[in-house]
């Protein structure tokens, strides 16, 4: 008896032990699927023109959701128009590729700025930290909105991240749903389509800004930045010197620096991705922006004369640790360097900004540029 | 008829809201007006999408709770109306001016003797400007879980 008992225990065993070697194998073929399916949603060259409505969580943190109409043409040109709630209905983003144009029709406002197409293409390396720093794998299909998707799974493997589970349609790459899931697995919607079409062919005039027929609009232009490649060696007078650290937690990476140079608050945006999540780590001199409390969705901190604004899509205390790589980091820099940060927040209070921004600035532009005011040493 | 007039009129000409002239006069000028009818589509496509939505049925029991909640506002509010006494609303809302005066000017000396006012204006022009970044970015990511938001306007938050 007690043998049988062995002999059934080692089939068990046995029979458990083949099926975790297959199965394995067959999560190993289901992460090289999950991360082509991903990559085919971060690839530029759109295959298919799509109008959908969209349910989509509002940024504003209260779990309210808006309803937008989405309008993406093959070559990613994009407008998008509110339908619901009703204090946005009407507000719409047209993107024609080269610029983009948010028209406000309650303040008669259209806010210009060069298109987000514009930045360069980033999808190879967010493919690979989202490999480094995620577990991907495809955990079956579903049908939304008529269509069938793929259902993909990214785990991160920093505990206190959240999981992401995309539904993307097999055919043409589009998400159809995205979900966070957090350490217990309940899942919160972040956006939903409800209907989709795939046109043969949309108009182009519908991606067309076509700021003359909106006469009565006052239109704000925005100019954005360039680009820091200095790793922080760079001068740049903001009013500070911006801080780079060596390393950040849960896995993610400085991307890229820009400089805000906006007439009274100058920045620095410090993008920065995990793969999945792309954050931003905005740097201001402290006498600038010392009124400014946490917004939804961010972490403030201060440190030599900097104020950080930590902005990701993350549960708080992952914000925060990455605020404090930051802080750490400044101190650090203090230390070597002491009174580089006061020096700077103090040579460049507002009256005393250069004559181009104070010129610019009376003129109701507001620019995003560092051309003219970073030298690299 | 013009382009402008034109675009205020396409909702109701598409919902056969307009009468025989106008809507002669707005097809009139679709047919020779490519951007308009490429508006017209615009439009037309939305309405077909809105119409496929589903339809929400409100739960059991939800107009009762709703009159019920809106009847309670409506005593609780009655009672502060019937006891309201005019000379006595005015001296109140007189003091509240002086004192709300009080604390400005008090409020206003305090921060000028900080020499860091940033007056309130410009705070949430910072703040929309965070948002509009933040939005900006996530536009462009297919991956985020913003991608489609729409953020606060300018001027309003």
């Amino acid at each position: 008896m007690a043998r049988t008992s062995f002999l059934l225990t080692a089939l068990v065993v046995g029979a458990a032990a083949t099926a975790c070697a297959n199965g394995g194998k067959r999560g190993h073929s289901d992460s090289s699927q999950a991360r082509e399916l991903l990559m085919k949603i971060l690839d530029r060259n759109y295959r298919n023109n799509i109008i959908a409505i969209i349910s989509q969580r509002s940024p504003d943190g209260r779990g309210s959701y808006q309803r937008i109409q989405v309008q993406i043409s093959k070559d990613g040109k994009v407008r998008q128009t509110v339908i619901y709630p009703l204090s946005l209905q009407g507000v719409e983003k047209v993107d024609d590729g080269r610029q983009s144009a948010v028209f406000l029709p309650d303040e008669k406002l259209v806010l210009v700025e060069e298109s987000p197409r514009t930045l360069p293409d980033d999808s190879q390396t967010r493919i690979n930290l989202t490999v480094r720093n995620y577990g991907l794998s495809v955990v079956g299909n579903t049908t939304i909105a008529g269509q069938r998707a793929a259902i993909v799974v990214a785990k991160p493997r920093h505990a206190g991240l959240e999981s992401r589970r995309y539904h993307i349609d097999e055919k043409t790459g589009f998400i159809l749903k995205l979900e966070t899931l957090d350490a217990k697995g309940t899942p919160k919607l972040a956006f939903q389509v409800q209907q989709v079409t795939y046109p043969t062919n949309i108009s182009s005039s519908v991606f067309s800004i076509g700021l003359d027929k909106k006469e009565e609009y006052s239109v704000i232009s925005q100019r954005r930045t360039g680009f820091l490649d200095g790793g922080g060696k760079g001068y740049v007078p903001i009013g500070f010197s911006p801080v780079f650290p060596a390393e950040l937690p849960y896995g993610f990476d400085i991307q890229d620096a820009q400089v805000n140079d906006n007439g009274y608050y100058r920045c620095v945006a410090i993008r920065i991705s995990d793969g999945p999540i792309k954050g931003t780590v905005y740097q201001y001199a402290q006498s600038y922006a010392r009124s400014l409390k946490n917004m939804t969705g961010t972490s403030v901190g201060d440190a030599g004369g900097i104020r950080f604004v930590v902005a990701a899509d993350v549960p708080e205390n992952v914000r925060k640790r990455i605020l404090s790589a930051f802080l750490e980091a400044t101190k650090k820099a203090d230390q070597d360097n002491p009174g580089l940060g006061l020096f700077w927040g103090e040579e460049l209070l507002p009256e005393k900004l250069s004559l181009t921004a104070t010129e610019e600035w009376t003129l109701e532009i507001r620019q995003w540029s560092q051309v003219l005011l970073i030298t690299h040493q | 008829m013009n382009c402008k007039s034109v675009q205020i009129y396409l909702s109701a000409y598409l919902d056969g809201e307009l009468c025989g002239q106008e809507c002669l006069q707005v097809r009139d000028h679709l047919s020779g007006c490519s951007d308009c009818r490429a508006e017209e589509q615009h439009l037309r496509s939305l309405k077909h999408l809105l119409r496929g939505l589903p339809n929400y049925r409100p739960s059991e029991g939800f107009e009762d709770r709703l009159v019920s909640t809106v009847m309670n506002r409506t005593e609780r509010k009655s009672i502060f109306a019937f006891n309201l006494n005019w000379s006595m609303a005015a001296g109140v809302a007189a003091v509240s001016v002086l004192a709300a005066f009080g604390v400005f000017r008090l409020t206003d000396r305090s921060m000028s003797s900080a020499g860091s006012a940033e007056p309130s204006a410009r705070l949430n022009e910072l703040e929309r400007d965070i948002y509009h970044d933040q939005m900006f970015m996530a536009g462009n990511d297919p991956l985020s879980s913003n991608r489609f938001a729409s953020f606060p306007t300018h001027g309003k938050n």
